[in-house]
């Protein structure tokens, strides 16, 4: 052992048979996609970065990207993959899934058309193409990170305070993207397939983190195919849902209240569960909350019909009371 | 097909034996995943003993970063920013994977380029990572990072992080506390505080880059997808003088340029630049610098960024639908302000020189010396040499057509360089005088003043001085040791000669060059082509040239 010590310690760290290193095919799938990736600059204000990125979808010059300030600009100044730059106009955008369609005079420009994601597995590789922090400039190739597929939900998100619309489907991924600049690049499988575009900066509603996402391909044919959205089926569906206690809270100021009861409605799902009047409302079906703003939205999100407890403070005691919440009336 | 399935299992896989059972459709597949899964996890196990845990001396809890040693002997690399508030003592102590601390000394720096030095010290060597060459990547390869982020280390074992190259030839300006990043690689490997000065490696475990900064914004100094590392083949033009303590400055090119159709074009040069003497002018468009084709005005300041002060570049330039080869010098640009600590006060002067540094530039003599001998034949190889005899053809530039016959006996001298006025005789006396300093690497008088680019090689110049006046200058190649050239100025004809080596092969026990070629100021003036190289350990007789 000794022995091996020292022989070890003399030498250079050997270099292992390349033969095992895992075949790439990442950089195959990358030159292909790369040329139809293009860099987009225009107005930018606070927490809107003028910079972005969009996808070259036909030979024309229709560029697929997220809708933003930057977006719906009067002129967007487009660098193509070669360094080429282009003047371009937002011709068609869905508020919905905040979609937009920019189109530059152009022909024969290479493009990729979204495929769908019936085939991507959780788990199986993808790669995130994007211009985030604008590292690149001029000709130089937009940024690559390469992850997994995580999950296939639904969008549960807010911007700021603002709750994000768009309740569809999503591809969530664990490569870092939810980055200035990168909403508007494609989402690959490891065979270089766009299935996915990606999303602008939100934080997950569940979590309060950055969500790294994608909007789905079915999504963007449906755009492209200049398919209506389901905006307010989704959305109809997202509000008959919500919950209610019948419990009104103690407001005073507008910021970061504690969640102390002011009334329970007489015969309320909250009055039924025993919480009074002067309750400090701790955790709302297993979640702490912060304050009174937080324990109103998690309110809103129980299942009506279904139990789940509360945690309130009552002079110095902590009490689990079980409640039933019903649908929240019109 | 087999790829991606594999490719997709992969990201499950565990890698070791007691792995989650597998339900692939394909067994094959599954073998090709856990094949590279050993290979990895055997990779990161030849790579852990090379890294290093950078503490200052005092105060091991305040700060510090990661390292990488490079030399069995010790030498590591670092960022500059790692070592910068350590500059008062040059100390530090570094952490390795087998939870000892030891002592480093910091030896050069390159503050422009956020590099420094650092030599370990323990009697024992040293496992050192090789270093690999950073012109070869993809957008897409795998890169491993090594490190101690957020210090979490208290063992000294680094942690390991995996991702992918993102993007290459990157341009981070400077700004604040940041220094400018040129020609850098991008990655979505995990970089976070503390992985600064750490390394960048391959999946064949060599060194490609030096982790060094990430991009922030708006969720503060956490590893937000986007790493950068400073190329190795940046770091490889600095070695030279970053061994011998030697602060080294940044290029400037004496001319800057704006964008022009896919390329960059001269708008502004200073008339006393080299570039202008060597020929460049107003409106020139620069086609190629230093051998890379330039797309752009963005592109043209990050390459000339990986070069340090007095480097010599060849320039292609177009004027007027013609095109024209230049060759210059480029001209230093001044340090960055970093005698600056926390909070603005003024921190130690990192530029001055100390016994330290002096014993430092000693030992890269040495180490230069003795890798000169192993490159001509191994440990010992000068110690029974007592004669040279070299037969071969003599071209003279002038005369090319009319190559001449030509013997040269050179039998061992007693004294050093010491002719006046024959430069054919101190030639000779120079390299013997560098194969005797060989055995004893002690002697003084020598030291490193500075790395150069001879024949497209990255060099180490030595300097000989005596009574303060310089005698003469050798550059030796810094990878494998070779004497490259040789240069002085002649007594009696004010000239500067300059002589280079090329074409070395073994003769007998001893690899030497077979190929002489004499310049004076810089003009070619004869080649010597050797088909006879006899090293022997018996003095010759002393015969004229035929």
């Amino acid at each position: 052992m000794m022995g091996l010590a020292v022989m070890l310690a003399s030498v250079f760290v050997g270099v292992p048979d390349d033969t095992i290193i895992a075949p790439n095919t990442l950089s195959g799938a990358l030159a292909r996609v790369s040329p139809a990736v293009v860099k987009l600059y225009g107005t930018g204000m606070g927490r809107a970065h003028g910079y972005g990125t969009g996808v070259l979808v036909s030979a024309d010059g229709q560029i697929l990207t997220t809708k933003s300030l930057l977006s719906t600009a009067d002129t967007i100044r487009v660098v193509l993959a070669d360094g080429r730059e282009f003047e371009g106009k937002s011709v068609r955008e869905d508020e919905y899934r905040e979609l937009t369609l920019i189109k530059i005079e152009g022909k024969d420009l290479p493009f990729v058309t979204p495929s769908k994601t019936d085939h991507v597995r959780v788990g199986d590789a993808v790669a995130a193409i994007g211009n985030w922090f604008k590292v690149a400039d001029g000709d130089e190739a937009p940024s690559v990170n390469r992850g997994i597929l995580a999950a296939r939900t639904t969008l549960n998100a807010r911007r700021l305070v603002q709750t994000v619309d768009y309740a569809g489907p999503i591809l969530v991924y664990d490569a870092i993207t939810a980055n200035p600049g990168a909403a508007g690049g494609p989402l690959l499988d490891i065979d270089g397939n766009f299935i996915g575009l990606i999303g602008k900066v939100v934080e997950s509603a569940d979590t309060n983190t950055r969500l790294n996402f994608a909007l789905p391909g079915e999504e963007l044919c449906d755009f492209l195919g200049n398919k209506a959205s389901t905006a307010t089926t989704a959305l109809r569906i997202a509000s008959d849902v919500e919950a209610d206690i019948g419990i009104k809270l103690s407001r005073m100021g507008y910021r970061h209240v504690s969640a102390y009861v002011d009334r329970v409605r007489p015969g309320s799902p909250a009055a039924k569960a025993g919480i009074r009047g002067e309750d400090l409302i701790i955790a709302v079906g297993g979640r702490r909350i912060a304050d009174a703003e937080a324990c109103e939205e998690a309110v809103r999100r129980l299942v009506p019909g279904e139990k789940a407890p509360i945690v309130v403070k009552r002079g110095q005691e902590f009490l689990t009371l079980e409640v039933v919440p019903e649908k929240k009336s019109k | 097909m087999v790829t991606t399935l594999a490719l997709s299992i992969l990201l499950f896989a565990s890698g070791a034996d007691d792995a989650p059972a597998l339900t692939a459709a394909d067994p094959a597949a599954v073998a090709v995943v856990r094949a590279y899964e050993r290979a990895r996890i055997e990779l990161i196990r030849t790579i852990t003993p090379t890294v290093v845990c950078m503490f200052s001396k005092d105060d091991q809890s305040g700060g510090g970063g990661s390292g990488v040693i490079i030399d069995p002997e010790g030498y590591g690399l670092t960022n500059f920013h790692v070592v910068a508030g350590m500059m008062m003592q040059r100390e530090g102590k570094g952490g390795l994977a087998d939870h000892k601390l030891y002592d480093f000394d910091v030896l050069g720096i390159d503050p422009g380029g956020d590099v420094a030095m650092f030599k370990l010290h323990r009697k024992e060597p040293f496992v050192a990572a090789p270093l690999g060459d950073s012109s070869t990547l993809a957008v897409g390869d795998y890169a491993l990072a090594a490190g101690n982020p957020f210090l979490l280390a208290e063992d000294y074992t680094p942690t390991i992080t995996l991702g992918i190259i993102s993007g290459l030839h990157r341009y981070q300006w400077g700004s604040g506390r940041a220094l400018r990043y040129t020609d850098c690689i991008q990655v979505d490997t995990s970089i976070n505080p503390g992985n600064s000065g750490g390394p960048l490696f391959d999946m064949a475990g060599r060194v490609i880059g030096i982790n060094g900064r990430v991009s922030i914004e708006e969720r503060g100094r956490v590893n937000v997808g986007v790493g950068y590392a400073i190329s190795i083949n940046q770091i490889k033009r600095f070695m030279p003088t970053l061994r011998a303590a030697i602060a080294t400055k940044h290029a400037t090119a004496g001319f800057t340029v704006m964008d022009r159709s896919h390329g960059a074009m001269v708008n502004q040069i200073l008339d006393d630049s080299p570039a202008y003497k060597a020929g460049l002018r107003l409106g020139d468009q620069i086609v190629t610098f230093g051998g890379k084709t330039i797309t752009s005005a963005n592109h043209f300041t990050s390459q000339l960024g990986t070069y340090p002060g007095g480097w010599p570049v060849t320039v292609t330039l177009r004027r007027d639908d013609e095109k024209k080869t230049i060759r210059f010098r480029l001209e230093d640009l001044p340090f960055p302000d970093v005698q600056r600590g926390p909070g603005g006060t003024p921190g130690p002067d990192p530029y001055r020189q100390t016994k330290k540094t002096r014993v430092a530039n000693r030992a890269a003599v040495s180490r230069t010396l003795k890798q000169y001998e192993l490159a001509c034949g191994g440990a010992g190889a000068f110690k029974a040499l007592r004669s040279i005899t070299l037969t071969g053809q003599r071209t003279l530039a002038s005369r090319p057509a009319e190559p001449q016959e030509v013997r040269f006996v050179e039998n061992r001298p007693e004294g050093g360089a010491v002719s006046k006025g024959d430069p054919a005789a101190l030639e000779a006396e120079i390299r013997w005088e560098l194969m005797n300093t060989a055995l004893d690497p002690a002697a003084a008088g020598l030291r490193v003043v500075r790395g150069d680019e001879v024949q497209d090689r990255i060099c180490v110049v030595i300097e000989r001085r005596a009574d303060d006046v310089v005698t003469y200058e050798a550059a030796f190649d810094d990878e494998n040791g070779r004497l490259l050239g040789i240069a002085f100025n002649d007594v009696a004809s004010g000239k500067r000669v300059r002589y280079e080596y090329s074409d070395y092969r073994r003769s007998g026990t001893l690899r030497l060059p077979h190929r002489r070629t004499v310049y004076l100021d810089d003009v070619p003036f004869a080649e010597d082509v050797f088909d006879g190289v006899t090293a022997s350990s018996q003095v010759a007789a002393t015969q004229a040239a035929s």
